[in-house]
């Protein structure tokens, strides 16, 4: 045969592909990420840079390093990437620079390698380090500043809304909003302007009052960690991943659904029954980006679409309950491991696969 | 017809290539030298029956059919046999093939054309011309289509004939292309494969709503006499023409006892060509194309014609290819040498640029479960090819991998650009062994 001469490849068939491959979808998601990323130096300073930049680069480099030790390049897919930029998102804007980079050395190393990296991934690596940040320095995991956009001066330090709430939710019940104002909670200028502006215009309409503060919540004017200050943009970018079917729509669909209705019910803190106030609930801690980013790992998640809908009715119930009866203020990323490690099974008991399922029903059983 | 069917699950949508359709047919050059591989359909090779320096005429038989499965070979132009030698069979293993170097005058080309009266024929009569014409459906395998036809035991209770006008895959214009030349022939080739299948009904799949056996009535008559056909309507959609798929688009139950006839366009046209024109198959309908193709087009061109002169007259290449293809990038399968033959089963002949192929260093399974979504028979195939890769092929024979089509969607969509399809064709061979073996280690 003639195939050195021509350079003609002789593969198997189908010779032809769709656009996407694995670099491709993982640079979609962090293109969607960008945003949350400007949003957040624009808010906090460059040492936002410092942070997310010092937590991707030390994920490259353990992936460099384990790859190279495995014989196998898999920088390329950009999944190390991702993975530190989610931790970094994941730190408060005035971490010690160590802690997000011993949080993505593990990340990689332990839980990702481990077992065999992309592809046989146990746990979201990302989530995974978060919460090894988290368990091991929570004095300064729990170290919030407000932005200088919020104070005027840069470096004020300061509370969540989440942890302020529940510091104020312990002696006097109520809305989580009027508890906030109670206890001191600052709302900025532009929260203000926008908020009497869409009360009289879009929302006087619909018959809808917009008490104030949400504004803020919904763009990041408020203490948080680095990613998750800008739940809109975290939004926008997430219907463009469910748009391109990057992401799954039924992981954050259901887990908004289940949690988002049990708030409404149980409220997360001090509220009577049924009156829970779920757009506070969805636009503060790292909900959103949980929801949207992390959660919804393909590699992590189950392939079946009840598996799928049941692995985001699980997090979203065990994000309600770490919110309103755990101890810390934030749990989405115990919740999304807990429900990671549940996946093999769900896998197991809802095989994706149609065939399958009509073969259980039959009792005709190969050998 | 206001109802466009298409089977349940799974499928891909393929944006349409840029092949322009409307470009005439044309007839490519007789080839200087044919080459004439003695297995061109499903079952054993042709017994060969002409030797070195034989001199031959147009349309001599030179193979014979030896057995079940294997058809009449006939050569593709008048000349002498000059050599013999073996060939690798796209299907697998060596394969000897004659070539035949252009001589003599031609018998048929260039003469009038006789119409041959097949009315009077009985079915026996035509299922034997068609076996003697050596007319193999011109699509998969070829299975000779006296095979397909005739009932040895008189088992089958009932058929349906279905005549396949739909195009493979976005890369093939064929289908339109005979509709539009041969649209009588078609009609009339019909009619005789009634007479010869007797079928209950007669469906005529098309995929293009401006197809003219969709104007007026959706019933279409086909000739004189009242003979008439049903033709429905389907959205195409990748993998539509696979047999399986197409009784579930068009709603057939399966344990109905019919049995189903799909033929290809083409076959019913060489039907018409052997019974009426009493032309052996030794012609089709190629469709060359491919963004390295410089004016891709549709040929009418000999069986025994290389890709390479095909390639030529449609203006060589314009960049290099990464591969070429014959009979669609997703099903087909690729060649190195430019001196293959078009055989009778040959549909298109497509070079690809790694623009189009865009291949990808594999990486791990995403898990992502486009695969599953795409699969038409609903198999995991993420799941199969862990096992596989797992050497347990028992488990994913039981999960179902003896019910691939191999159509090639999962791979065609897989971003970490798994060999899906490469795995469960290996595996399939594999796993005939271990269940043969499976009994002596038992």
């Amino acid at each position: 045969m003639s195939s050195s001469r021509q350079g003609l490849s002789v593969s198997s068939a189908p010779f032809v592909h769709v656009r996407e491959s694995t670099a491709s979808l993982v640079l979609l998601i962090l293109i969607c990420l960008l945003p949350s990323l400007a949003w957040s130096v624009f808010l906090f300073g460059w040492d936002v840079l410092a942070i997310v930049g010092l937590s991707a680069v030390s994920a490259v480099s353990a992936e460099a390093f384990l790859g190279f030790l495995r014989r196998r390049n898999t920088l390329l897919d950009g999944t190390a990437l991702l993975t530190g930029l989610l931790i970094g998102f994941s730190m408060p804007p005035s971490v010690p620079l160590h802690i997000p980079i011993l949080s993505s050395i593990f990340a990689i190393a332990v839980v990702k390698w481990s077992f065999g990296g992309l592809g046989a991934n146990w746990m979201n690596p990302a989530m995974a380090g978060v919460v090894f940040a988290h368990i091991n320095w929570p004095g300064a995991l729990d170290a919030w500043k407000a932005p200088r956009f919020l104070t005027g001066v840069d470096g004020v330090s300061s509370v969540t809304p989440l942890g302020l709430l529940r510091s104020a939710s312990e002696h006097a019940e109520g809305l989580p909003m009027d508890l906030l104002r109670e206890a001191g909670y600052r709302i900025s200028g532009l929260d203000k302007v926008v908020t009497a502006r869409l009360n009289q215009g879009l929302l006087s309409g619909l018959g809808v009052r917009l008490p104030e503060g949400y504004v803020d919540l919904a763009l990041g004017i408020r203490p948080g960690a680095l990613g998750e200050m800008a739940g809109l943009f975290i939004l926008l970018g997430s219907l463009l991943l469910i748009a391109r079917r990057v992401v799954r729509w039924e992981i954050p669909a259901s887990l908004a659904l289940t949690f988002g209705v049990l708030v409404r019910i149980f409220g997360t803190g001090s509220e009577p029954l049924f009156s829970g106030d779920v757009l506070f609930a969805f636009f503060t801690g790292s909900f959103l980006l949980v929801a949207f980013f992390c959660a919804t790992d393909p590699s992590t998640s189950p392939m079946s679409r009840p598996g799928l809908l049941l692995y985001g009715a699980g997090i979203g119930i065990l994000i309600f309950l770490f919110r309103r009866y755990g101890s810390g203020p934030e749990g989405s990323a115990y919740a999304v491991i807990i429900m990671n490690c549940l996946v093999s099974l769900l896998d197991a008991a809802l095989p994706a696969a149609g065939f399958r399922r009509r073969k259980a029903g039959s009792p005709e059983v190969g050998k | 017809m206001s109802v466009i069917r298409t089977f349940k699950y799974g499928g891909i949508e393929i944006p349409p290539q840029k092949l322009e359709i409307d470009s005439p047919v044309m007839t490519a050059f007789l080839p200087t030298d044919a080459i004439l591989p003695l297995r061109q359909h499903s079952g054993p090779a042709a017994r060969r029956i002409v030797e070195i320096g034989d001199s031959i005429r147009e349309g001599q038989l030179v193979g014979k059919a030896s057995g079940t499965g294997s058809s009449n070979i006939h050569s593709p132009i008048p000349g002498t046999v000059t050599g013999i030698r073996m060939l690798p069979d796209l299907l697998g293993g060596q394969v000897e093939a004659l070539s035949i170097s252009l001589e003599g005058s031609f018998d048929r080309l260039g003469r009038k054309v006789e119409i041959f009266p097949w009315k009077s024929l009985s079915r026996h009569q035509i299922l034997r011309t068609l076996a003697e014409k050596g007319v193999v459906e011109d699509t998969g395998a070829g299975m000779p289509l006296y095979d397909h036809l005739h009932d040895p035991k008189g088992t089958r209770s009932a058929c349906v004939l279905v005549v396949n006008c739909m195009e493979s895959d976005p890369w093939n214009s064929s289908s339109r292309a005979i509709l539009q030349e041969r649209g009588e022939a078609l009609r009339e080739g019909i009619a005789i494969l009634q007479k010869a299948a007797a079928p209950v009904r007669t469906l005529i799949a098309v995929d293009d709503p401006d197809s003219p056996f969709l104007a007026g009535d959706d019933r279409v008559n086909l000739a004189e006499d009242g003979l008439s056909a049903e033709a429905v309507l389907l959205e195409p959609r990748y993998p539509q023409d696979l047999p399986v798929l197409l009784r579930e688009a068009l709603n057939s139950k399966k344990h109905s006892g019919e049995e189903w006839i799909v033929l290809s366009i083409g076959t019913v046209v060489s039907v018409y060509d052997a019974v009426v024109l009493n032309r052996p198959q030794v012609e089709r309908y190629v469709t060359v194309a491919g963004d390295a193709v410089k004016s891709p087009g549709i040929l009418r061109a000999r069986i025994g014609t290389s890709i390479g002169e095909l390639l030529e007259e449609c203006g060589g290449f314009r960049s290099a290819p990464e591969c070429i293809v014959l009979n669609g990038p997703l099903r087909g399968s690729a060649v190195a040498d430019l001196d293959y033959p078009i055989l009778k089963t040959t549909k298109s002949v497509i070079a690809l640029t790694s623009a189009e192929t865009r291949r990808h260093r594999t990486t791990a399974c995403l898990r992502c479960g486009r695969c599953v979504l795409a699969c038409p028979v609903r198999l995991d195939p993420s799941r199969l090819y862990r096992c596989i890769v797992r050497r347990k092929i028992s488990t994913a024979v039981s999960e179902g991998l003896g019910a691939c089509t191999e159509c090639g969607s999962c791979a065609y969509l897989c971003p970490a650009r798994l060999p899906l399809v490469q795995a469960f064709t290996l595996a399939r061979k594999g796993s005939v062994r271990t269940g043969s073996a499976g009994g002596r280690s038992a």
